[in-house]
């Protein structure tokens, strides 16, 4: 038996009233949810005289459901229960519905007739996946406000984003799309600081700056000898009247969340001048140089897998929900401002850059730009802008600092963010930058094994996609969910190479089988075999590109060079078919040095040419001569005039035997 | 006419540096900066870089090669002769020796060094510079006397295609590569050599490829080197102190190339600072000075 697809589900978008399952004569369980629903009191109305048409009951309520139920809704329930159009099931032993779909399993009578009506995604897809385990068919509706019912698309509602906006924090900033009206006033700071250098509070305390621990565009970050924290003093085009006020605003707010490192204070030099703030010590290290760099992560957290990098994105993206509930945007976010103590712990510095109502941030890169905004300088971002930054975070913790378009000689960075070519497939959906699969590569591994993140990534960054749209994006929180569902996956993952941060294979699947490469002994799919050796070799494409145990020696140059193993079994095969074929003399390279023949003018290998001349016109007779030792006449060809007469010397007297002779090449002939 | 080399199958054989960049590529999946050094062995490059007061003319040495008129000199008491391949080997090794002293570098960049004179030879193909041997200078021998500049570009261009090929299957990013190009700037071999200039400087000013030609020597006919980039800029070496001034701009030009973000190569406004080994958490543009019109336009 089947459960219900999504393709039913897109059939069943269309509201159609209870009436219609009723006089199909189906079981229709109410969840409390949908009993709670606004367009409940409405659906029963609509209903009612089919309902009271009806001999036997069709509305049934779980009691573990009814225990759910609204106050304001139970009197209507009670009507509907003493006129025998529904009935509350009594079933004391079953909490929810994973208990519950087998105690019913044996009613159903016919593919479809269970109906269940909730409101509640998450509820929805338990009930679905409740079904599949007891192999029974039902379909899932939720009640409109207009007392209709609908379909629930699983698709969006498992991807997409989460009904309802983020909760704004009772003490949030105002979202601003008008920058603050100010003039930059700049200040002077009286002398030079830095490490030694005394600044003080506004309430007059000192604060002595001892040792730099943080460098950037706008400010330098020292260690103070203080308990009020450290120090930031900021370079002198940021010592002015606005980052002032944006401080003062970002202080009349209890914002705090661990590890976020909030102003605590301003700062002034001793003639009372603006420069700098008190912020919270920091620690941890850089998630640009560790996290996002194979060799940086193996140095810094050696024993990680893909449990506690899973652990990290879900610490930072719970920051951001934090963030964002605020109304505070990073504006541009900065994964070097991103430090990292263990999966649970992090440390966000740089919080005077974040956007905090109209006072914009004023560092930019293009890698977290979304494309709506590329080009322009500064702005004050929403929070559908800020979203794709999200996203590109998360696809880099996930994807191990990747980006979500590969960048090289034809597609430069610039183009690449314009084109959206995403590389990476999602199912049926495959990205318009996808090249060969089965091309051997540390990003293909990994990217097979985040099941619950492809479709969402590929939607928000391919062109033309479903998320493409700023308002359509996922937000920190659905990214959050998505992030907690693929960690609980990780507890008892279907395959154990799930597991690593670097996957040696594609992710295993039911209908794909695995083969073991004879070379590095890891099984993969066998897609990624190559086809024309797979019956005599099982080595996988990694492999086959790899160097073999057989070489030649350039006669040339004297380099060796290492056939792969494609090009060794290529050769092993061609000796099988052909017992004349020869092993390489020459490599690319010199076989690419030519020069011309002096005779002929024709470019050759220079190793080919003797004196200068080819082979073809070193053999051309010259001329016939009688050797002056032997008597015998011989032929001198074109060859010996050029290493000869064409340099200048005699031509030979003798014929090439005397000559050698001459030369001490043996005794005298007669 | 005549013989045109072509690629047959059966002959993908590569050095054991290729393989390891290979692996590398494969397994750790690390954006590079490929980075190809193209130097010009021809005879012409053992003419003296000394200044006129260092050496004492010989007489009756005057003589063609390598399409100059040349002279041979000896050293006056208390100095040292250094020819144009004597000064491009000390920089070159401290350029090896300054990138793999430089955190980003060490690990992104990758080096292929190609020779030329009247052949081109590859000296070592693309490794990270982390992998390198600064004696590989030593392999930088004075050849043939012609100056075949196109089959030196040639090759060069052949070899970073090929780099990036290579990462492209594998889906590893690759910044913007450079073409380093080291020459006394007279190519024998006119017609190609400038038919291969326009093929480089149509590829900087697309914007595909980084290029740097350095002037190795006095008195230089530049106009070669210039027709390399559109902008015409040619860096210049005529006295040790230069060859390290210049090649400090370049290590830093490659330095602010390769971005912690690869979108970040072609920002012109990051901040240098003093103090290179305090932490920085800064990367990209800052746009202080825009401020204000901003908030009040």
């Amino acid at each position: 038996m089947n459960t219900h697809t999504n393709q039913k589900a897109d059939r069943q978008s269309r509201p159609i009233p209870l009436s219609v399952l009723v006089n199909r004569g189906r079981m229709i369980f109410f969840d409390a949810t949908a009993i709670n629903a606004a367009g409940f009191n409405k659906l029963l109305m609509q209903a009612f005289p089919d309902l009271k048409g009806k001999k036997e009951t069709c509305l049934f309520i779980p009691s573990f459901a009814a225990a759910a139920i609204a106050e304001d809704k139970k009197a209507n329930v009670s009507t509907l229960i003493r006129y025998k159009l529904a009935a509350v099931l009594n079933v004391p032993s079953v909490r929810d519905y994973e208990g519950f779909l087998p105690l019913i399993a044996g009613r159903s009578r016919e593919k479809g007739d269970f109906c269940f009506l909730v409101n509640d995604p998450g509820k929805a897809r338990s009930i679905l996946a409740a079904s599949k385990a007891a192999g029974i068919f039902v379909q899932i509706f939720m009640i409109t406000d207009e007392g209709q019912l609908t379909g629930i698309d699983f698709r969006r509602k498992e991807t997409g984003r989460g009904s309802g906006p983020d909760k704004i924090l009772p003490d949030a900033f105002a979202l601003c799309d008008r920058p603050e009206r100010m003039q930059v006033r700049p200040y002077r700071s009286a002398g030079l600081l830095g490490p030694g250098s005394v600044v003080y509070t506004e309430d007059g305390q000192a604060v002595r700056l001892m040792e730099k621990e943080v460098a950037n565009v706008n400010g330098t970050t020292y260690r103070t000898a203080s308990s009020l924290g450290w120090a930031k003093i900021y370079a002198p085009q940021f010592m002015n009247s606005f980052m002032e006020a944006k401080i003062r605003r970002m202080l009349s707010k209890p914002v705090s969340w661990p590890g976020l490192c909030w102003p605590r204070g301003i700062l002034r030099d001793r003639a009372g001048t603006f420069v700098g703030i008190l912020t919270a010590p920091s620690r941890g290290v850089p998630l640009h140089t560790t996290i996002f760099r194979s060799s940086g992560l193996e140095q810094a957290f050696p024993d990680w897998d893909r449990k506690d990098l899973t652990d990290l994105t879900i610490t930072i993206l719970k920051a951001f929900n934090y963030l964002h509930r605020m109304n505070i945007l990073m504006g541009c976010v900065n994964p070097a401002s991103i430090r990292i103590v263990s999966p649970g712990e992090i440390f966000l510095l740089d919080t005077d850059n974040y956007q905090i109502e109209g006072f914009p941030c004023l560092v930019y890169n293009v890698s977290f730009t979304p494309p709506e905004l590329q080009g322009r300088r500064i702005y004050l971002c929403t929070k559908d802008n800020e979203d794709y930054a999200v996203a590109m975070l998360v696809f880099m913790l996930m994807m191990q600092g990747k980006t979500p378009y590969t960048i090289d000689r034809k597609t430069p960075a610039a183009k690449a963010l314009v084109d959206r070519n995403f590389p990476f497939s999602a199912g049926n959906l495959k990205g318009s930058g996808v090249r060969n699969a089965a091309m051997p590569g540390t990003w293909r591994f990994m990217w097979s094994h985040l099941t619950p993140f492809k479709e969402p990534f590929y939607h928000t960054f391919q062109k033309g996609a479903r998320y493409e749209r700023p308002q359509d994006r996922l937000r920190a929180s659905d990214w959050l969910r998505t992030s907690e569902r693929f960690r609980e996956s990780l507890e008892r993952p279907s395959d154990p190479e799930s597991l690593r941060i670097r996957p040696r294979t594609f992710k295993r699947s039911k209908e794909e089988p695995f083969y073991r490469c004879e070379i590095c002994g890891v099984e993969h799919p066998r897609f990624y075999f190559d086809r024309t050796y797979f019956d005599e070799h099982k080595v996988c494409n990694g492999c086959m590109g790899k160097k073999s145990d057989k070489s030649f020696t350039c006669r040339s140059c004297g380099r060796t060079f290492y056939y792969t193993n494609r090009t060794r079994f290529f050769h092993e095969r061609k000796k099988r078919e052909d017992a004349d074929w020869k092993d390489q003399k020459y490599c690319r390279d010199c076989k690419r040095k030519t020069e011309a023949c002096v005779d002929c003018g024709r470019e050759f290998p220079f190793y080919r040419l003797r004196n200068g001349c080819c082979p073809d016109c070193g053999r051309e007779p010259w001329k016939t001569k009688r050797c002056r030792s032997c008597g015998r006449t011989f032929t001198l060809t074109r060859a010996d005039y050029h290493a000869t007469v064409g340099q200048g010397k005699y031509e030979p007297e003798r014929c090439p035997d005397c000559r050698k002779m001459r030369r001490g090449g043996g005794g005298f002939r007669f | 006419m005549g013989y045109e080399y072509r690629s047959r199958e059966g002959e993908d054989a590569f050095t054991e540096d290729y393989y390891r960049e290979y692996e590398s590529g494969m397994s750790l999946g690390d954006a590079r900066i490929p980075i190809v050094i193209v130097v010009d062995t021809s005879q012409s490059m053992n003419i003296i870089v000394n200044d006129p007061s260092e050496v004492v003319r010989c007489a009756g040495t005057d003589r063609q090669q390598d399409g100059l008129s040349v002279y041979t000199v000896r050293a006056k008491p208390g100095y040292t002769l250094k020819s144009r391949l004597d000064a491009c080997r000390e920089v070159f090794r401290e350029m090896l020796v300054r990138m793999q002293k430089d955190q980003t570098l060490r690990k992104t960049a990758s080096v292929c060094i190609i020779s030329f004179d009247k052949f081109a030879d590859c000296l070592q193909d693309f490794l990270t510079v982390s992998s390198i041997d600064s004696s590989i200078t030593r392999e930088l021998k004075l050849g043939a006397p012609q100056t075949r500049a196109a089959v030196g570009l040639s090759r060069g261009l052949e070899r970073l295609d090929r780099q990036q090929e290579m990462m492209a299957e594998f889906g590893n990013d690759s910044y913007k590569p450079v073409l380093i190009f080291m020459s006394d700037g007279n190519p024998t071999d006119r017609a190609e050599a400038y038919r291969m200039q326009g093929e480089v400087r149509k590829r900087s000013e697309e914007g595909t490829l980084n290029v740097i030609p350095v002037a190795i020597g006095r008195d230089l006919d530049e106009s070669f080197l210039r027709g390399l980039t559109g902008d015409g800029r040619v860096y210049h070496m005529t006295t040790e102190r230069e060859f390290r001034e210049v090649f400090s701009l370049i290590s830093q030009k490659i330095r602010t190339t390769t971005a912690l973000m690869p979108a970040d190569e072609d920002t012109g406004n990051m901040a240098e600072h003093a103090d290179t080994t305090v932490p920085s958490t800064e990367y990209g543009s800052d746009f202080s000075m825009d401020l204000d019109d901003f908030l009040n336009s």
